[in-house]
């Protein structure tokens, strides 16, 4: 749609000794909250979690990589390259909740709001709701990436060529809504208007629901890889240039016709995105290991973490948007008290 | 690019038509004990006789980049297992992919040309086909995917020599010669070939397409051979194999290329005619290659492509005792063969 124009970075406010340094010791590949515990996930067999003052205790989770996870604030669900679907609470519990007959990859996890939880191992996606059997969807290629819709239990499976919309509950063929190319991530907006996936080339797709009609995000120099809705979802912060992405999805239109707000821009590409559950600011994350907290409404910012590091690999919010946990892909990590 | 090449992961790739031996190729690697592991990337699971948490089964998921490019396509499910694998970093010293006895090799490679995330951590090491020396002959007549296979191989693994006579064998070997006289060929018994001479080639790395291909010298022009060689070899009987001194199968479709030139070429015209020719020739021109002498540079630059895409750089200085010479190779199916000397020779500084 448009192209970006990094502008220079001006002198900033710093909180970088107020940030709680964790050296982890392993490589991360996510961060999530269980309540006000910071969790880190590793890229192999364990998560860390700590208390804001505790130190970090690593649970086994999986016996090899771990590929994909997800998290409520309640409790964190992944994949492995085991075959298996692991959650862990936040007391420390662990329980295997899918075992893949075949030992295949578990590439992609997802949890409702209400409980259920979905995966997928290569074409075949399922769904366990409560106390129901598992229930379960081949599609045309490799799962992409799920994610469930706000309302209702509603399935977005990503693919190659499109998005497979699929009622577990009920009878009759899926919808499928089609773009050519491969859809890696998958997610609805808060108000289940629209959808919008992350493809493999450096470009997000999206889809209006009431009507089918296309969305085309383009511009990025890298593959987005993280995406985060602001509080409210009026808007879509995006990882994949060197400088946050921010799509309105304010209208009806949603950013159709429209020029995304370009924040934070750095001299490096930006890795993570989260934006705070309640307020108008956001945390990004970047190649060189900076961490940022960026006010939306004038961009103004905030240093949470120096430069020099491994690439940052994620960023979380507790619910309550009172702490801010983030990783780099190397071990060393942060929680910031607000 | 050039220097974190150490850094990234070497990726094998194995092709070769069914049949041929390549799970027997990769059950050896897999079974000798040189200190090594290796995640293997399937077609199909079972078949791999060794139990190996680092074995993981692909889905051959080709896939058409939306760029414009026609037959810019790439391995989807690589990228993924790829991108899985990396998790597992420091468990592994290198990666086999093993690619189905159909399987045109040419979106494998791509996918390390076009990905960004692949190329940060994996590079493209060599492929590596195996062939029958029973069934190949025939093969090349009915399966354009064995034609493919062989066209594109940096080594080819020419198995199961035990069954066919010496005559067999150099018919063959010329037909293979016919089609790509740059690979480097290995005539085996069970695939009975050293690691070393499949594993960890360096064929793709720019700074090396020199050196793991000596014949890249002496191949350099298909129709007139240095006098020298035929005189060395004319005391041997011919049945014995170096590339030069047997006959010349023409294969009727596909045809290896290759121009040189002791003049310095002019860059300012010498890229443009070399991105202009992959773009129209591209689905023609399977693998390319290139040492080039520009005019005022003192660096070799070297080139390789696969269809459509290119990659380049300057690699080294010129050594003193070295022959400034230009050499670029292009394999592919129905060359215009014409054209592409006639636009060559207009780089040449006059």
């Amino acid at each position: 749609m448009t192209e970006f124009d990094p502008g220079e970075s001006a002198s900033i406010i710093s909180v970088t000794d107020k940030v709680r340094s964790l050296g982890l010791g392993a490589a991360i590949s996510a961060v999530h909250f269980l309540g006000d515990q910071a969790a880190f996930v590793g890229s192999e067999e364990n998560i860390f979690v700590a208390s804001r003052d505790g130190e970090p205790a690593s649970t086994v989770v999986h016996g090899g990589g771990i590929l994909c996870t997800t998290s409520d604030g309640r409790r964190i669900v992944t994949g492995g390259d085991d075959g298996k679907v692991v959650a862990l609470d936040a007391k420390g519990e662990v329980s295997t909740l899918a075992t893949d007959a075949k030992r295949r990859w578990i590439d992609n996890v997802a949890l409702h709001p209400d409980g259920a939880v979905a995966w997928s191992a290569s074409k075949t996606a399922y769904v366990r709701s409560g106390k129901d059997q598992e229930k379960s969807l081949d599609v045309a290629s490799t799962v992409g990436g799920l994610a469930f819709a706000p309302k209702g239990l509603r399935l977005a499976v990503a693919h190659y060529n499109g998005v497979t919309l699929w009622f577990p509950n009920m009878a009759g063929t899926p919808e499928s809504l089609q773009w050519a190319g491969s859809h890696l991530a998958v997610m609805f907006s808060p108000d289940n208007k629209f959808l919008v996936t992350g493809m493999h080339e450096p470009a997000l797709h999206g889809w209006r629901l009431a009507d089918n009609r296309h969305m085309r995000m383009t511009g990025y120099p890298g593959r987005v890889r993280s995406m985060s809705w602001s509080a409210g979802g009026k808007a879509l912060a995006t990882s994949g240039a060197d400088t946050v992405i921010m799509w309105p999805f304010a209208s009806k239109d949603g950013p159709m016709g429209k020029e995304p707000a370009m924040l934070a821009p750095l001299k490096a590409r930006v890795t993570a995105v989260a934006c705070h559950p309640d307020q108008a600011i956001l945390a990004s994350g970047y190649e060189d290991g900076t961490v940022l907290m960026v006010r939306l409404s004038d961009g103004a910012e905030i240093l949470v973490h120096r430069n020099g590091g491994a690439p940052i690999a994620g960023l979380a919010w507790n619910k309550k948007g009172t702490l801010l946990a983030f990783a780099a892909e190397d071990g060393e990590a942060g929680i910031l008290p607000l | 690019m050039p220097e974190l090449t150490s850094q990234k992961i070497p990726v094998t790739v194995l092709t070769g038509y069914l049949g041929a031996g390549k799970t027997t190729l990769l059950n050896r690697i897999l079974s000798e004990n040189h200190g090594k592991k290796y995640a293997v990337i399937v077609n199909e699971f079972g078949e791999i006789g060794i139990d190996n948490d680092l074995i993981i089964g692909a889905d051959e998921e080709v896939f058409e980049m939306n760029n414009g490019c026609v037959c810019c396509t790439v391995r989807g499910d690589l990228v993924r297992i790829l991108d899985g694998l990396m998790k597992r970093k420091g468990k592994f010293d290198a990666i086999i992919v093993e690619t189905t006895g159909l399987a045109d090799p040419a979106p494998v490679a791509q996918t390390f040309f076009v990905d960004e995330d692949v190329q940060k951590h994996a590079r493209l090491d060599a492929v590596v086909t195996v062939a029958d020396a029973k069934w190949l002959s025939d093969r090349l007549k009915d399966a354009p995917e064995a034609k493919n296979q062989i066209a594109f191989a940096d080594v080819i693994v020419l198995n199961k020599t035990d069954l066919v006579s010496k005559p067999e064998l150099a018919e063959v070997e010329a037909r293979i010669r016919g089609i790509n006289p740059y690979a480097k060929l290995h005539r085996t018994e069970r695939c009975q070939v050293a690691i070393a001479d499949v594993l960890e080639r360096g064929a793709f790395d720019l700074d090396r397409i020199l050196e793991i291909e000596p014949d890249f010298l002496e191949a350099g022009d298909d129709h007139h051979h240095d006098h020298d060689h035929d005189h060395h070899h004319h005391g041997h009987d011919h049945h014995h194999v170096h590339g030069h001194g047997l006959k010349h199968y023409h294969d009727e479709d596909m045809q290896s290329l290759s121009l040189r030139t002791e003049t310095p070429l002019d860059p300012a015209k010498f890229m443009p005619w070399l991105q202009n020719l992959v773009a129209s020739e591209g689905q023609k021109i399977l693998r390319s290659k290139g040492i080039l002498s520009f005019k005022d540079d003192d660096d070799r630059y070297v080139f390789q492509g696969v269809h459509m895409m290119l990659e380049g750089d300057h690699q080294r200085k010129w050594k003193d005792d070295e022959k400034r010479e230009s050499r670029v190779v292009f394999i592919g199916r129905e060359l215009p063969e014409a054209m592409i000397r006639e636009g060559f020779e207009r780089c040449i500084v006059s």
